[in-house]
């Protein structure tokens, strides 16, 4: 019993970290001026610029959401599968970025301009890519967790 | 009157007749039984009257077979009707196959140095069977043949051993090339002895044979060291002194990968190139070279030059290792190269020497070409510059960028911050030389400049073929990560279907993966390469953090395989590592943009 409580609490703190995650990329992005914040979705995601405004506007809302409702474990497994699915899809759009090399030195503003600086010689895209994918695992085992709970 | 036999013997191969010396006197003729059967020896093969000593050759009897005891009897008679009084009898083995018995030790195969060789040796020393027969030849050698498949080497030695890597083989008849290639897999060894001239029972096979395995000889293994010798050499220099009296040390050393047993290089092939960009060579069989010791013999185009003239100004040596054929490291590209600058006298130069430099910019596609060039005014001491501060200016986005070098060339990587040419840019480009050791004269700063455009992108560079093969590396290695992601959480959640449809991305990815790297590992672009080892590069690097809380959290079963898919991702990373310096990559830094 003992061991269950422990291992239940360690879920939870595994899930508001990633929450916590969500909530200071949407901080991050929310402080961030509007035309920074548009010219970082675009340099991930390809489309017309009226599809990139809007992404941009909506994303820190979008994320913030996700935050808080991990945090008050409403729906847990479909909020955390959908939490890994965004993780993986950034993954995705960073790594594509990298490989077109449109990142032009500079992060991918995820978490808002603090992510932006340019860094001297350093590959920015990889570290991100293989970021996004851990914490997309980490919301996998979030969802898993709660569905093998279920199943007991 | 008496009967003596001194010997028999047989004679023939195998024996057919029997041969019988002896003596008699005081009697009238000798009566001669050959038998096989003691009980029931029969009437006598033979009277014998001609005279004593007597040599008798008598055919045996029919009824004597291999193995039996041969009994010879003589009866002295002393004639008219006078009954035997004396008479002698011997016996033999019937030894039709008198054979040499020779027997192989077990081979030995050792690898020095990366080859295989093999030992042979007899077990024991020849003997001859069955025991205390008389040998019908003599053993002059041994003759060994060693077989695999359709390939064959032979050599008959003098003594009872025998080596690959020694002697005379032949094969087909030449001469074979030493040590024999053995190549991995089984080998039979046939050792026979060579006989002076007699012949052995065609019942009797003096050879003995045996297997041995060679074990899959190291594939070629080189030096490689990805952060300090990429090109698996380093050189160091160490230098001494001024021009026109500096001297200097050149010490190669070649950086192994654990993997690989370390060959030693059977020579060193120095070249080293002035600020003139004279190129100097020499060859040494060890790994420490001089500029100028006693024995200096550098050579400059094919001529030799003695000691290394090392006048003032910057030096590129570079040490190509060159390794045994037939090793696991031959043919492997191992250099390492270094730079080092002499410097001048500190005399200042007269007052009116004040060198002029000339800077030059080349924009193709995203790569740039920068390069100065110092001339001194006619009368003045040609000084090499040790070293240049770059500083490029994108005019266009009016940022710059600063770099230094002890080269006179460089490209736009290593600018601080990162340069990025971009088509259709306007670049200006400023170098400023440095003299150590030198003395310019007041007012003298030299200094050089231009400027160039980016020639705008008109075409795209990738061709079809390397765009598909980029395409089939990216997912391949997507399934395989996500194949990997759906195995952990089928067992995770128990549910067997999802765990077998990742085992079954993951295999749709693996076969990806390895139709790329056999057929399009060369035509894809180094660069997306570079970006995939490093994603896979940092994912193994934080994937491990997955691995324990999944083991924390989701139990024991599910620990074990995300710990399990996490080495898989690892294998994989290492695996493109590998593919990437197989195709002739540059070194991967995952820290520093790529090309």
């Amino acid at each position: 019993m003992i061991h269950d409580e422990l291992r239940s609490d360690g879920l939870y703190f595994l899930q508001a970290g990633i929450a916590l995650v969500w909530i200071a990329a949407a901080v991050g992005k929310a402080r961030t001026p509007a035309a920074e914040r548009r010219a970082s979705v675009g340099k991930l995601v390809p489309g017309p610029a009226w599809m990139v405004a809007a992404i941009a506007s909506a994303l820190p809302a979008a994320e913030l959401m996700l935050g808080l409702v991990l945090i008050v474990r409403w729906e847990t497994p479909v909020v955390a599968a959908v939490s890994a699915v965004l993780f993986l899809a950034f993954a995705f759009l960073v790594g594509r970025a990298t490989v077109r090399n449109s990142l032009d030195g500079a992060g991918c503003g995820c978490f808002g301009r603090v992510s932006q600086r340019p860094s001297k010689d350093a590959m920015i895209g990889p570290p991100i890519v293989a970021r996004n994918f851990v914490l997309a695992n980490l919301s996998i085992l979030v969802a898993t967790a709660h569905r093998c709970a279920c199943s007991r | 009157m008496a009967v003596t036999i001194q010997s028999i013997s047989l004679i023939g191969t195998p024996p057919t007749q029997l041969q019988i010396t002896g003596t008699y006197n005081n009697c009238e003729k000798i009566d001669v039984w050959v038998s096989c059967d003691q009980m029931n020896p029969g009437a006598p093969l033979l009277s014998y009257s001609l005279g004593s000593p007597f040599t008798i050759t008598v055919n045996l009897p029919r009824t004597c077979h291999c193995g039996d005891t041969i009994s010879v009897w003589i009866d002295c008679h002393q004639g008219l009707g006078v009954p035997s009084t004396a008479a002698a009898s011997t016996s033999l083995s019937f030894d039709c196959d008198c054979c040499p018995q020779v027997s192989l030790a077990a081979p030995i195969v050792a690898y020095p140095g990366g080859v295989a060789t093999a030992s042979f040796a007899l077990s024991a020393p020849v003997s001859w069977a069955p025991a205390g027969c008389t040998p019908p030849v003599t053993i002059t050698g041994y003759v060994w043949t060693l077989t695999q498949g359709a390939t064959q080497y032979q050599e008959t030695t003098m003594g009872t051993t025998a080596s690959t890597d020694t002697g005379s083989w032949t094969s087909g008849g030449a001469t074979a090339t030493l040590p024999l290639a053995l190549t991995a897999g089984s080998w039979d060894i046939k050792v026979r002895p060579a006989f002076s001239a007699g012949q052995l029972s065609a019942n009797c096979d003096p050879s003995d044979s045996t297997s041995f395995s060679v074990t899959g000889m190291p594939t070629q293994c080189c030096p490689f060291d990805p952060k300090t010798a990429p090109n698996g050499v380093t050189v160091a220099v160490v230098e001494t002194g001024m021009a026109p009296a500096a001297s200097a040390t050149f010490t190669a050393t070649v950086h192994w990968p654990k993997k690989c047993t370390p060959v030693t290089p059977t020579q060193y092939v120095w070249e080293v190139t002035d600020p003139a960009n004279e190129k100097y060579s020499r060859t040494t069989t060890s790994n420490v070279t001089y500029a100028n010791d006693a024995g200096a013999n550098w050579t400059r185009a094919g001529a030799l030059v003695g000691a290394l003239p090392l006048v003032a100004g910057n030096f590129v040596v570079v040490c190509t290792a060159m390794f045994p054929a037939n090793s696991s490291a031959s043919g492997c590209p191992a250099f390492g190269s270094a730079t080092f600058t002499v410097a001048a006298s500190t005399t200042p130069p007269p007052p009116n020497c004040c060198p002029s430099v000339a800077a030059s910019a080349t924009i193709t596609g995203t790569t740039g070409s920068f390069s100065a060039t110092v001339t001194w005014p006619a009368g003045c001491p040609s000084v090499a510059a040790s070293s240049f501060a770059w500083t490029v200016t994108d005019t266009t986005k009016n940022a710059s960028f600063t770099k230094s070098t002890t080269t006179a060339t460089t490209d736009q990587t290593g600018f601080t911050p990162a340069l990025t040419i971009t088509p259709g840019d306007s670049y200006s480009l400023s170098v400023t030389p440095t003299f150590a050791g030198v003395t310019l004269p007041p007012g003298c700063n030299p200094g050089g400049s231009t400027t160039t455009t980016a020639p705008p992108t008109t075409t795209p560079t990738s061709s079809g073929s390397s765009l598909g093969c980029a395409i089939l590396l990216v997912i391949a290695i997507i399934l395989l990560l996500l194949g990997g992601i759906v195995v952990a959480i089928g067992i995770c959640i128990s549910v067997v279907w999802v765990w077998i449809v990742g085992i079954v991305i993951g295999a749709v990815g693996a076969i990806l993966f390895a139709i790329w790297a056999f057929i399009c590992a060369a035509f894809t672009p180094c660069s997306l390469m570079i970006t995939m080892e490093c994603i896979l590069d940092w994912i193994v690097k934080l994937g491990w953090i997955v691995a324990i809380i999944a083991a924390i959290v989701g139990g024991l079963p599910c620990g074990l395989a995300s710990i399990a898919v996490w080495g898989g991702w690892a294998v994989l990373d290492s695996i493109l590592r590998t593919i990437m310096f197989r195709v002739g990559c540059p070194p991967i830094d995952c820290t520093k943009p790529h090309p």
